[in-house]
């Protein structure tokens, strides 16, 4: 029987069963695909006491001590697997923000074992990362200074984003003299990796004036609770006595931008927000008495959030506008 | 089927069992014989021992204020009728500490070892055979203990180490539960223990909202444990459920507000002057988060607790003790 008279054979009813029964076996193949990764984790990860990693950084962070500070501890280093290993339930802070490696080790002053710190080396990939968690635990009180644009110092600590570092040097007690040797530490680790974060167009194009010193920070996810709104710059300002925040952030295309800034202001309007007449491209919303702006410039959604009034709010939209069409910089 | 002639089916069915026999083949050949090693536990054990003491009419709470611990721990317990109403002469006492961090005292992020020394001393003086105290610390468990103290304090008040080793785990399974279910437990410590007292550190937690009493007996875990942090509301109702203790402390002389539950700066902490004793872990930790100034909507496995009878979610109404 040739195949052409072999398929004049099959009839309606035997091909319906037939495809039923391919649908079938590939209802079950994809459940067997979708099953195969839900392990039951008290049988998959029974490790009680995981041996903490051994140190592999390119570099070793003794090498960076100064005169009279000797290792503490060994040296330890983590992965995303086993970050919770260290910080439990601050790690996904960390994940959110595209942690890649932590390496960590103590030291303490060779005249003093007291009085040691301990050093976090955070691999966060790249500078905007590091940022973000330098800016999202960035404490109150602080004072600024450190080897980097971007550092702070609090009575026994000093934090500090360096290039796709993060770095945090947390001393044992609240000591000058502890305190000053993890200071040169850090400028060590500064000086060995070079460059720094400061080349990062969002954090230049907020305004001067007005702005609340140190105020500008980069949420990693879902800023304003608007779910997507990712990697966002934002900066604090004060007019009047009032505060307010403008933001800024780059998207992956034109289109892109475009499409967020459209969910930004529709997020607005379905939370009861009123729209303004306003300039071409520029969505102003009031809502809550405060006003909202809205809009993209190239691969840039920028915004002005929760402004005293439409003015305020324009004026500070407008000139971020400006600051980023000198920086020659559409994002592309 | 019709137009089909003998010759036809008898290789259509040589074909049919030819795939047949080949996809048997391959599945014998790809099958694991060796299952994953498990923890050698014969079977789980059914939930933990029960270590709370019944209501006896006398206060389930107490807040004292001030700034020494050592002061307020026994002027708290004091109000609850002395810890001869939770240690009988002769019992075996576990305190369950916070040691999840080789961090300094400082830090605030573990237990203070001037509260460790001053209960475990307060356990013997009520007649206490055996004091051991212990946790499953995040970090390693001798740098932990070392680091923050509280190993030394615990040693030197004439307490016990229990460090956590494999052979104290057991697969532990809770009636009902959803995610504590044939999970590793540190459970030999408990094993013959009388009195089980957990003393927290007042702690902001990125996850949870707030480290307190209750989270606290999360260091009781083993295994892979941070996978519990994607439902960490539940895990920490199931926890209450799990851990019925004799007596909960929870420390907010200086409690740690930000940045949480690791801080690292003491820029982080705040000195609230508080610190909190008492029978029931729910009302404890609903007053701890009024302290660290959270919402209870923010806390939900209090609610939770609370909702499922393991709890008082309204601490004035079990008229706490304010101790000045």
């Amino acid at each position: 029987m040739s195949l052409s008279s072999e398929k004049s054979t099959i009839t309606a009813m035997e091909r319906r069963v037939g495809f039923g029964v391919l649908l079938g076996l590939a209802a079950i193949a994809f459940g067997i695909y979708t099953v195969q990764f839900r392990f039951n984790p008290a049988v998959t990860a029974r490790q009680t006491l995981p041996e903490a990693a051994v140190a592999q950084s390119e570099f070793s962070l003794a090498d960076l001590a100064p005169n009279g500070v000797a290792p503490f501890s060994p040296p330890e280093r983590f992965d995303p697997d086993t970050l919770s290993d260290k910080i439990n339930g601050k790690a996904e802070l960390y994940f959110s923000a595209g942690f890649v490696a932590l390496t960590a080790r103590r030291f303490a002053l060779a005249d003093d074992p007291s009085l040691w710190f301990e050093i976090f080396v955070y691999d966060m990939g790249t500078a905007r990362n590091a940022f973000s968690v330098f800016s999202m635990q960035r404490r109150g009180d602080l004072e600024a200074g450190g080897p980097t644009v971007f550092s702070y110092a609090t009575p026994n600590g000093l934090f500090l984003a360096h290039g796709r570092y993060y770095l945090e040097l947390v001393g044992a007690k609240a000591s000058d003299k502890l305190m000053a040797a993890a200071g040169n530490m850090a400028t060590a680790f500064v000086a060995r990796v070079g460059g720094d974060t400061a080349e990062i167009t969002e954090m230049a194009v907020f305004p001067e004036k007005g702005l609340v010193g140190d105020s500008r920070s980069l949420v990693a996810a879902d800023a304003f609770g608007i779910d997507g709104f990712d990697q966002v710059f934002t900066a604090q300002y004060l007019n009047d006595g009032g505060g307010f925040s403008a933001y800024v952030a780059r998207r992956d295309s034109d289109e892109a931008a475009r499409v967020m800034a459209a969910t930004i202001r529709d997020f607005y309007l379905e939370y009861g927000g009123t729209p303004l007449d306003g300039p071409d491209g520029l969505s102003v919303i009031d809502i809550l008495d405060t006003i909202e702006v809205i809009f993209h410039q190239g691969r840039y959604v920028i915004g002005v959030h929760e402004a005293p009034d439409k003015d305020t709010a324009l004026a500070l939209a407008g000139q971020i506008r400006q600051r980023l069409q000198e920086a020659d910089d559409d994002g592309n | 089927m019709t137009g089909i002639n003998r010759r036809e089916f008898i290789q259509r069915s040589v074909k049919a069992g030819l795939v047949s026999a080949s996809a048997l083949g391959a599945g014998w050949w790809l099958h694991d014989t060796a299952p994953p090693a498990l923890e050698p536990s014969a079977r789980a054990l059914a939930g933990l021992p029960d270590f709370s003491r019944p209501y006896d009419g006398r206060p389930a709470m107490a807040i004292a204020k001030g700034t020494d611990r050592e002061t307020l721990v026994m002027r708290a317990i004091g109000a609850l009728g002395g810890m001869a109403r939770f240690v009988r002469p002769g019992d075996r006492v576990v305190v369950k500490v916070n040691a999840a961090f080789a961090s300094a005292p400082a830090i605030c992020a573990t237990s203070h070892p001037e509260l460790v020394t001053a209960v475990v001393k307060a356990c013997f003086n009520a007649g206490a055979a055996d004091v051991v105290v212990t946790d499953n610390p995040i970090n390693d468990p001798a740098s932990c203990f070392r680091l923050t103290g509280i190993g030394p304090a615990a040693e030197a008040a004439g307490g016990r180490v229990a460090l956590p080793t494999a052979d104290q785990f057991a697969g532990v399974t809770l009636a009902g539960a959803r995610l504590i279910r044939d999970w590793p437990v540190l459970v030999g410590p408990l094993g013959d223990a009388d009195c089980l007292i957990g003393l927290a550190a007042l702690k902001d937690h990125h996850r949870s909202g707030a480290s307190m009493t209750i989270k606290n007996w999360y260091g009781l875990l083993g295994g892979r444990r941070n996978v519990f942090h994607q439902d960490i509301h539940t895990i920490i109702t199931e926890l209450a459920a799990l851990v019925r203790p004799t007596l909960v402390i929870l420390d907010a002389v200086t409690a740690m507000m930000h940045n949480g539950p690791t801080g690292g700066s003491v820029s982080d902490l705040a000195r609230t002057n508080t610190l909190i004793a008492g029978v029931d872990p729910v009302a404890v930790d609903a007053a701890g988060a009024e302290i660290l100034g959270r919402e209870l909507s923010g806390l939900p496995h209090l609610r939770q607790a609370a909702d499922a009878g393991l709890g008082t979610l309204d601490y004035r109404t079990l008229n706490p003790v304010n101790v000045p």
